[in-house]
C-alpha cells in the first residue's frame, strides 16, 4: 500500500500544481490558442440573456451550439457582431466589443415578437384613459362621473367608478389627482352644489367615495399623498404646507410654514424650506431632520417663485421637479434641466427617466452618495432622444433595458444601448390624447385603440 | 527519551513554550477563517482566485482519499472471512518451517485468493526478517473496560463477545476499570457482570479506581492506568511475560468480533519490533446505528471511513479509541497519560517520544464496533454528538506537548519531526476549517463579485468552475453511500429499497453535519485551547433500547 501511497500522491501533486495555475489563468480569461502565434492569449466573454430564453446566438456568421441565455467565452478582444434568432419573433443584431478579461454583458434583451398581439380587453368606445397607481386604469367614455369605469390590469375586471344609485353619478366629472404607486384617486366634480372633492381611497369594486371638498383648500398650489401611509394628504398653498388627515377629518393648517416645496415618501415627508435647508420628518411632524449639511442656495437655483415637488430615490438622491419643469438635485451638481421637464420614472436604486416634449433622458446617480470624491462621481444626464414632436408619457420597461414612450398619437419602444442611441421601435397608435399604461407587473401595454377607442392591451415582456 | 507527556510540572521555559503551542492551532484556524473573510471583502477577485485554488486542493484531496477509502474497504472485505487462528498456529512454526499456503477447494473466489496472496507476502517478509514470532501458546490478553457511568446492559455485550473469541478465552484477562465516584448502581452491575462471567476467562478482575489520586485528572487514562497496572501486578504474580502479552482498552460500550483477538494476536506475532507497536482496529459505530438519527449515523460513518483511510498510512496512523498494544511498551512508557482526555491517541505520541520515534501503529482490518453518542432527544442526542466530537478534536491538546517532545530529542529524525507535526498540525486546523470554508465563506467573494467585478471574466468563470469542481465530487459522495450500504449492518426492514433510498438521502445532510457538528466543535476545542480553557472529560451517554437489542459486528462486506 505504501508504494500505492506514494505514486498517487506524487500524482496527485503534480496534478494540483499544473491544474491550479492554469485554472487560476483561465478564471481570469487566459486560454491557450492553438497555432504557431497565438499561444496563450488574453480573452473577453460576452454574457447574454434574453426575455424569452432560448434563442439561437449567431456570432458572425457562425452559429453557437448553445441559446440563451448563455455565455460566449474565450472570445479574443475586437468587435463581434452577434445577432439572435429565434423563432417568431424578431431578431435582434448589434456589433459589441469585447476586451480582454473583461465580460460584456448583454442582459436583458427583449425578443420582440415579429407581429405584436392585440388583445381587446373592453369592447366599448372610451375618450379617456388615466392610469392609476400602476394597476388600474380609469376609463372615460363622457364627462358623467356615472359612466366612468375602473379596470384592473392585474384581474382584468372592470366595474364602474361610482355605483349608478350614488348621488355623484349624475355630476360632472372635471379633473383628478393621482400620484404613482398609489390606489387613492381624489376627483374634481361639478355637482349640484358646485364644485367638490371626492376621495377614494382604494380602488376596488363599490369603493367607498367621501366628499372632501371641505377639508381642502380651495386652488392648492401642490397636493400630494404617500403610496404607503393612507390617510394623510399634505397640500401646499403658498408656502404653507397643510396637512388632512382623512381618516379623523382633520385639517392642521399650518402643518409647516415657509415651505418652498415638498415631498412624500416611505412615510416621511421632505421638506424644502425658504432658507435653503431641506428637512426630513416623520408624516406627524416628528422625527425632523435636517439633510443638507449647508443651506442650499436658494434664489440662484430656484429663483423667486414657485413650487417644487419632492421625488426621493433610493440613497437619498433627492431630485426637485419645479412648476415650468425645472429639475434639480439635493447635491451637485444641482440643475440638471432649466425647464419644461414634463415627467419622470425612477428605476431603482440609481437611474431615472425623464422626458420634455421634445427629449427624453436618462440621469444616473452614483451608487454612493458624493461625498468629499464629489467631481469624480456626480449624476449624469444623458439625452437618449431628441426632436420629438410632444412627448407625454414614458416608462421604464424589462429591467430599465428598454424604454417605452408617447409622443402624441404614437407609441415607441426604445432599447436603450449604452454604446449608441437606437433607433425607437414604433408599436402603435393610440386615441389623441388619450394615455396609455405599462405595467411591469403584467408586461403589457394598455391604451384606447385610435380608431374604435376600445381598451386594447398588447404583451411586451411574455408574462412571467 | 525521558519526557513527562503532560502539561502538569512543566519548568517557566516548558510553560511558555506550550502555552505557545497551545495557541497555535486555534489561532491559525482563526487566521484562516478571518483572514479569507477579510480577503473576501478587502479584495474579493482575489479571494475568488484562492477559493479556486482551495477547492481543486479540496477535490483532489477528496478524490485521493476516496481512492484510499475504497483500497482500505476491500481489504476490510478481504479478510472478513479470515481464519486468524489457523494463522497464529502456522505463523509460530520455526523459520525454516513456515508454511507456504496453498488455497484449498473452498478458497478460489477472488477475495480469498487475495487474502493468501497478502499471507504469502507476509509470510516472506517474516522469514526475510528472520523473525521469531513467540509461541501462540505463551501469548495473553489484557482487555480492560474503563467504566464510569455505564450499566450492566452496555458493558455485558462487550464481554459476551469475548467470550465467543477464537482465540482461547482462558488465556484473556478481563478488567472492569471502575470509577469510585461511580454510583452504587454501577458497581453492583459491575461485581454481578464479575461473578457471572469471572470463570469463563483467565480471570475477571473488578478494579476500582480511588477518586482524586494527586497528579490525576478525572480523565478516562487514569481509570485504564489504574486497571493495567492491577493487571501488571496479576500478570507478574503468575509469571506471564510482559512482553508476550497484548493489552487492549476499549471503550465500555466496545464488542468486538470472534476473530478480533486472534487477528491481533497474528499481527503481533508477525510484526517485527512487536513490542513497540500499537495496534489499531478500525472503530465502527454499529451497535445502536439504526436507533439514532441520521446526521448522527453518517457522522460516524464519516468517522470510520477516516479510520479507514488512516490505516492505508501505517507511517503516520495514530491510536484512536479502542486499541491495542504491546503491554511491554506500555509499562516501559509509563502507562497511560492520567491527566489529559485524549488518552487514545496520546499514548501514541508518549511512545513514540519514549522510543525516539521507533514506534508505530500496526492497522487491523478488523472491527471492533461502539455506540453512537445519542439520547432520548433528537436535542440532546445534538448536544451529545456535538460534545463527543468536541472531546474528540480535543486531541489537538497533544499538539502542543508532541512539539515540545520533538524539540527536545534529538534523536528522532528531523524529517520524521517535521511531517508528524505537520500532520498533527494540518489535520486539526483543515477540520476546523475546512467546512466552513466550503459551505459559507468561499461563497463570500461570489456573493460580493456582482458589486465588485460584476464587468469581469472571473464574475463569470469562477462560478462555473467551482460549481465543476462540486459536481466532481459528488462522484466521491457517491462513492461514500455505495462503501456505506456495504459497511452498515444489515437491518430486518419490511422495505429495504426505501430504506436503502432514505439512507442514500442521509448523505445530502453532509455539509450542514460536517459544519455544526464536525467543524465547528474542533474550532471550540481549539479556541478553549488557544485561551487555556481546558476541557473535563465527559462520559458520552450510552442508552441502549429496551430490549438490549446489540447489532455489534453484523457486518457485510
Amino acid at each position: 500500500m505504501r508504494w500505492i501511497r506514494r505514486i498517487c500522491w506524487v500524482l496527485f501533486v503534480i496534478i494540483y500544481l499544473t491544474t491550479c495555475p492554469l485554472l487560476i489563468l483561465y478564471a481570469l480569461g487566459y486560454v491557450l490558442k492553438p497555432g504557431s502565434e497565438q499561444g496563450i492569449v488574453k480573452t473577453g466573454l460576452i454574457a447574454i440573456s434574453t426575455n424569452p430564453p432560448g434563442a439561437a446566438v449567431y456570432l458572425g456568421n457562425r452559429r453557437y451550439t448553445k441559446r440563451t441565455p448563455t455565455v460566449l467565452r474565450n472570445l479574443l478582444p475586437g468587435e463581434y457582431s452577434i445577432k439572435l434568432v429565434l423563432k417568431h419573433h424578431q431578431p435582434w443584431t448589434r456589433t459589441v466589443a469585447v476586451e480582454a478579461q473583461r465580460a460584456t454583458a448583454l442582459n436583458h434583451i427583449l425578443l420582440l415578437p415579429q407581429r405584436l398581439r392585440e388583445d381587446v380587453l373592453l369592447a366599448e368606445p372610451f375618450e379617456d384613459l388615466i392610469p392609476i397607481g400602476g394597476r388600474f386604469l380609469l376609463l372615460r367614455s363622457t364627462t358623467r362621473t356615472g359612466d366612468a369605469v375602473v379596470f384592473d390590469v392585474k384581474t382584468r375586471h372592470s366595474w364602474p367608478l361610482v355605483p349608478m344609485d350614488s348621488p355623484y353619478a349624475r355630476t360632472k366629472l372635471l379633473g383628478h389627482v393621482t400620484i404613482p404607486e398609489s390606489p387613492s384617486l381624489l376627483l374634481r366634480i361639478s355637482g349640484p352644489t358646485g364644485e367638490q372633492l371626492l376621495w377614494i381611497d382604494r380602488l376596488e369594486q363599490d369603493a367607498p367615495v367621501e366628499d372632501v371638498t371641505r377639508l381642502i383648500p380651495k386652488r392648492p398650489t401642490l397636493m400630494g399623498w404617500d403610496s404607503s401611509s393612507r390617510g394623510h394628504l399634505f397640500v401646499l398653498q403658498g408656502n404653507t404646507l397643510i396637512r388632512v388627515d382623512l381618516a379623523e377629518k382633520a385639517v392642521y393648517p399650518t402643518f409647516l410654514e415657509d415651505v418652498r416645496g415638498y415631498g412624500v415618501s416611505n412615510r416621511m415627508l421632505y421638506a424644502l424650506m425658504m432658507d435653503g435647508t431641506l428637512v426630513r420628518m416623520d408624516l406627524e411632524g416628528k422625527a425632523k431632520e435636517r439633510l443638507l449639511e449647508t443651506a442650499i442656495p436658494i434664489r440662484p437655483l430656484f429663483g423667486r417663485q414657485g413650487a417644487f415637488r419632492i421625488m426621493v430615490g433610493e440613497h437619498d438622491a433627492i431630485l426637485f421637479l419645479g412648476e415650468r419643469g425645472e429639475l434639480l438635485a439635493g447635491r451637485l451638481p444641482y440643475r440638471f434641466v432649466d425647464r419644461d421637464v414634463v415627467g419622470v420614472d425612477w428605476l431603482p436604486p440609481n437611474q431615472l427617466l425623464l422626458w420634455t416634449r421634445e427629449q427624453l433622458g436618462v440621469l444616473e446617480f452614483p451608487e454612493a452618495p458624493a461625498g468629499e470624491e464629489v467631481t469624480e462621481s456626480l449624476p449624469e444626464l444623458q439625452w437618449v432622444l431628441k426632436r420629438r414632436v410632444n412627448l407625454e408619457q414614458a416608462f421604464w420597461v424589462f429591467h430599465g433595458s428598454h424604454v417605452v414612450f408617447r409622443d402624441d398619437t404614437q407609441v415607441f419602444l426604445l432599447e436603450l444601448d449604452p454604446d449608441g442611441i437606437a433607433q425607437p421601435a414604433l408599436l402603435l397608435h393610440v386615441k389623441k390624447q388619450s394615455a396609455v399604461m405599462y405595467s411591469d407587473e403584467t408586461g403589457a401595454l394598455y391604451y384606447l385603440d385610435r380608431s374604435t377607442g376600445e381598451l386594447r392591451t398588447i404583451q411586451l415582456i411574455p408574462a412571467r | 527519551m525521558t519526557f513527562r507527556f503532560s502539561r502538569q510540572g512543566l519548568t517557566p521555559r516548558e510553560q511558555v513554550l506550550e502555552r505557545a503551542f497551545e495557541i497555535l492551532p486555534g489561532a491559525t484556524s482563526w487566521t484562516v477563517l478571518v483572514g479569507m473573510v477579510g480577503l473576501a471583502f478587502w479584495n474579493p477577485l482575489l479571494a475568488a482566485m484562492v477559493v479556486i485554488a482551495f477547492d481543486l486542493y479540496w477535490l483532489l484531496r477528496l478524490f485521493y482519499m476516496t481512492m484510499f477509502l475504497v483500497l482500505s474497504s476491500m481489504r476490510l472485505s478481504i479478510e472478513a472471512p479470515t481464519d486468524w487462528m489457523a494463522r497464529v498456529r502456522e505463523v509460530q512454526q520455526s523459520d525454516h518451517n513456515l508454511p507456504t499456503p496453498v488455497p484449498t477447494a473452498a478458497q478460489w473466489d477472488l477475495k480469498s485468493r487475495c487474502s493468501l496472496w497478502m499471507y504469502r507476502r507476509e509470510l516472506r517478509a517474516i522469514r526475510r526478517q528472520q523473525l521469531s514470532p513467540p509461541p501462540a501458546d505463551a501469548i495473553h490478553h489484557v482487555v480492560i473496560f474503563p467504566i464510569a457511568k455505564e450499566r450492566r446492559e452496555v458493558v455485558e455485550p462487550g464481554i459476551e463477545s469475548l467470550i465467543h473469541q477464537t482465540f482461547p478465552p482462558a488465556r484473556v484477562l478481563v478488567i472492569l476499570a471502575v470509577e469510585e465516584r461511580a454510583d452504587p448502581e454501577v458497581k453492583v452491575d459491575a461485581a454481578q457482570l464479575q461473578q457471572g462471567y469471572r470463570t469463563r476467562f483467565l480471570d475477571l478482575l473488578l478494579v476500582t479506581h480511588p477518586d482524586r489520586i494527586p497528579g490525576e485528572a478525572r480523565v478516562k487514562g487514569a481509570n485504564a492506568t489504574w486497571a493495567a497496572k492491577a493487571a501488571a501486578v496479576y500478570l507478574q504474580d503468575r509469571g506471564i511475560p510482559f512482553e508476550h502479552t497484548l493489552i487492549s482498552c476499549f471503550d465500555a460500550d466496545t464488542t468486538v468480533s470472534p476473530q478480533y483477538l486472534a487477528c491481533l494476536t497474528y499481527r503481533f506475532m508477525a510484526c517485527s519490533e512487536r513490542t513497540r507497536a500499537s495496534f489499531q482496529p478500525i472503530p465502527v459505530y454499529h451497535n445502536n446505528i439504526w436507533e439514532v438519527p441520521a446526521f448522527a449515523r453518517i457522522l460516524d460513518i464519516g468517522s470510520s471511513f477516516f479510520q479507514l483511510i488512516e490505516a492505508t498510512h501505517p507511517d503516520r496512523l495514530v491510536t484512536f479509541s479502542s486499541h491495542s498494544m504491546s503491554f511491554q511498551a506500555l509499562i516501559d512508557v509509563g502507562y497511560w497519560p492520567v491527566d489529559l482526555i485524549s488518552d487514545d491517541s496520546a499514548i501514541f505520541w508518549k511512545a513514540f517520544l519514549h522510543y525516539d520515534g521507533h514506534y508505530r501503529v500496526v492497522p487491523l482490518y478488523i472491527t471492533v464496533s461502539m455506540d453512537v453518542a445519542a439520547a432520548e432527544t433528537w436535542r440532546k442526542t445534538i448536544v451529545n454528538v456535538y460534545k463527543q466530537k468536541r472531546r474528540w478534536a480535543w486531541g489537538v491538546e497533544n499538539f502542543p506537548i508532541v512539539m515540545r517532545g520533538f524539540l527536545r530529542d534529538e534523536k528522532i529524525p528531523l524529517f520524521t519531526k517535521i511531517r508528524h507535526g505537520f500532520k498533527l498540525f494540518e489535520g486539526h486546523v483543515a477540520w476546523a476549517t475546512w467546512a466552513f470554508l466550503l459551505t459559507i465563506i468561499g461563497w463570500i467573494p461570489a456573493l460580493l463579485a456582482g458589486r465588485e467585478f460584476p464587468d469581469s471574466v472571473v464574475y463569470y468563470s469562477a462560478p462555473r468552475i467551482t460549481a465543476t469542481i462540486f459536481h466532481l465530487s459528488s462522484v466521491v459522495l457517491l462513492t461514500t453511500v455505495v462503501l456505506s450500504y456495504c459497511l452498515l449492518p444489515k437491518e430486518r426492514v419490511t422495505q429495504p429499497f426505501l430504506k436503502r433510498i432514505g439512507l442514500a438521502l442521509e448523505w445530502l445532510l453532509v455539509p450542514l453535519v460536517s459544519l455544526l457538528l464536525a467543524a465547528l466543535p474542533a474550532l471550540d476545542a481549539q479556541t478553549r485551547l488557544m485561551f487555556g480553557r481546558y476541557l473535563e472529560f465527559w462520559v458520552t451517554e450510552k442508552p441502549r433500547a429496551s430490549d438490549g437489542h446489540c447489532l455489534a459486528n453484523e457486518i457485510r462486506v
